[in-house]
């Protein structure tokens, strides 16, 4: 008799552990799910941001050309997979290369550099917190038990966004800011 | 947003949020701050929104003040609903705090600050499992140094971005100095609790003492709260004690002093003391914890000495004070180093985080779970 009430116990706690744990998986996905649509939102603005400044004929010829041509592949890759990294890495190694061949541009003040140094910061904290609630999913997928009960259902395997998304021009851009709110003080 | 720490009750975390809340309400949001209040009669601005008091609790030898129960949490989930907000930022919710509640509570895009650097509690660990995964919630986290980001890295296994602590750069530059300060014979200044071992104050009165010697004008402003130190009768009427200061005389205070030190011999995560005295143009000496060392660009923005030991703190002192060349160079270089710390810059910075975690057409509500388990508690007691 006891023998069975802690058998119906056992499984009563195992039942309750299990379908805690697919509501944790099923919150984590949605926040992975939230996160990279934040991020391409991101990725669409830097794109959108190089595009708009390699029309303005504020770069060298040969440097805009391809910085434009480079944001238009990077703007018609959806998703999050291979391919759009390959892109957008593409795309960060233009403007590294544009950044060289004419720093001077990218002093903040005008429309196009202001919109593309935010939304290139945009994309650098979008994607550490889409990597993280990928890590945070995947550490309680692969656990066994999620794994042996398939408590992640048919959701996807999420998988991390790795791209260069260092801003060589970060200083510049915030000591910029600050001169143009300090001015008044001299 | 929301604080863990009573409104009323002088703090680093709480100056944060009023900064925070008041500069992103200059730059045009709408912004609301729910936190504890201690004193039921303090004056409060419209922004804040009472919690409700925090109660003492015995922990770990002293007595922590939470604001964690039924009240709290009847008054959290109304504020949430009549709120809508777009965003919830919510700071240190690492601790069983007003934050973990409000975390709790809340569904949809949330966002967390964490200010210290070591926010492992015996309390939360108790219940690490359950309330960990509450803070699985939160969408983006911020920290204000890297060493605050360590922590939240190596204890909680998130990840986050850093954005650094603020200062209102024009109230220090324009403060006017107290009458007779600093004064022909040199003056250098102290700001802490005097009686917190770790701010260091002994270190520096034991190289005050041996530049005292050979400057018979030289003098040391204390500012903070805590009982004066005995001292010998040579000094006594070289030092001054302040005590606690208003806001308003702590940026006079900075620009009372020839040389700010800063002698802390540990437990800093940030050092707002030195974007203080930066933004007030005094030059520094610090000691060379990793969290100075990083304010002050690496040794740039100001001098660096070994944390604790007074013979070396006699030697940069001393030559600082000697040298007004190398004083208006470090205030030049403080003034460009302060300019990225100014609360415009990082407010901006901060609303560039809630822009990503924002996504259109949703805010803030109620997580349903947490209210049905709050009914069935109550439901059950009652």
């Amino acid at each position: 008799m006891g023998l069975a009430v802690g058998f119906v116990l056992v499984v009563v706690l195992a039942v309750a552990y299990l379908s805690w744990t697919a509501s944790r998986l099923d919150r984590l996905h949605q926040r992975v799910d939230t996160a990279g649509a934040a991020l391409e939102a991101q990725l669409v603005q830097r794109a959108s941001a190089c595009r708009t400044l390699a029309s303005v004929r504020a770069l060298p010829a040969p440097v805009a050309d391809t910085l434009g041509r480079r944001a238009g592949v990077s703007l018609a890759t959806a998703g999050l997979g291979c391919e759009r990294e390959a892109a957008e890495n593409l795309l960060s190694r233009q403007l590294h290369a544009c950044l060289q061949a004419a720093p001077t541009v990218f002093v903040p003040g005008s429309e196009p550099v202001d919109d593309l140094l935010g939304a290139a910061a945009g994309v650098a904290f979008a994607r550490r917190f889409y990597n993280d609630a990928v890590l945070g999913a995947l550490d309680v997928r692969q656990r066994r038990l999620p794994r042996l009960f398939r408590l992640a259902g048919h959701a996807e395997m999420p998988a991390c966004f790795e791209i260069d998304d260092t801003l060589p021009w970060e200083s510049v851009s915030r000591s910029a800011h600050a001169d143009r709110d300090a001015a008044p003080l001299g | 947003m929301v604080s863990p720490y009573p409104w009323d009750v002088p703090g680093g975390v709480v100056a944060h949020i009023r900064d925070l809340a008041e500069t992103l309400q200059d730059l045009g949001h709408e912004v609301s701050v729910m936190t504890p209040v201690d004193d039921d009669e303090a004056p409060l601005p419209a922004y804040v929104v009472r919690a409700g008091r925090s109660i003492p609790v015995p922990y770990n030898g002293s007595v922590a003040r939470l604001t964690f129960g039924p009240v709290s949490a009847t008054r959290m989930l109304r504020w949430l609903r009549a709120g809508q907000f777009d965003v919830l930022h919510v700071h240190q919710p690492e601790t069983l705090s007003l934050s973990l509640l409000a975390v709790m509570c809340a569904d949809g895009p949330i966002v967390s600050t964490s200010h210290a650097h070591n926010t492992r509690s015996r309390i939360l660990s108790l219940f690490q499992t359950p309330l960990q995964t509450q803070l699985e919630k939160v969408q983006a986290r911020i920290a204000v140094s890297p060493a605050a980001r360590r922590t939240i890295v190596e204890h909680l296994g998130h990840d986050a971005v850093l954005v650094p602590n603020g200062v209102h750069v024009h109230r220090f530059a324009l403060a006017q100095p107290l009458p007779g300060w600093p004064g022909e014979g040199g003056a250098a200044g102290f700001i802490g609790r005097i009686d917190e071992p770790r701010k260091g104050l002994a270190t520096l009165l034991d190289a005050f003492a041996q530049l005292a010697v050979a400057r018979p004008d030289l003098r040391l402003l204390v500012a903070g709260p805590g009982d004066p130190p005995a001292l010998p009768r040579s000094l006594r009427d070289r030092v001054v004690f302040l005590g606690l200061v208003s806001d308003e005389d702590k940026a006079r205070f900075y620009r009372s002093v020839d040389v700010f030190v800063a002698p802390n011999t540990g437990g800093e995560s940030f050092g707002i003391v030195l974007l203080e005295a930066l933004a007030a143009g005094t030059p520094i000496v610090a000691s060379d914890l990793d969290a100075f060392r990083q304010v002050l660009d690496d040794g740039r923005a100001g001098v660096l000495f070994p944390a604790g030991d007074p013979d070396a703190l006699v030697t940069a002192l001393g030559s600082l004070l000697d040298a007004p060349g190398e004083r208006e160079r470090l205030v030049d270089a403080g003034r460009r180093t302060v300019r990225r710390y100014d609360w415009s810059v990082v407010a901006r910075e901060v609303v560039r985080v809630y822009e990503t975690v924002i996504v259109s057409g949703t805010s803030v509500g109620v997580d349903e779970a947490t209210v049905e388990l709050w009914a069935s508690q109550s439901a059950s007691s009652s």
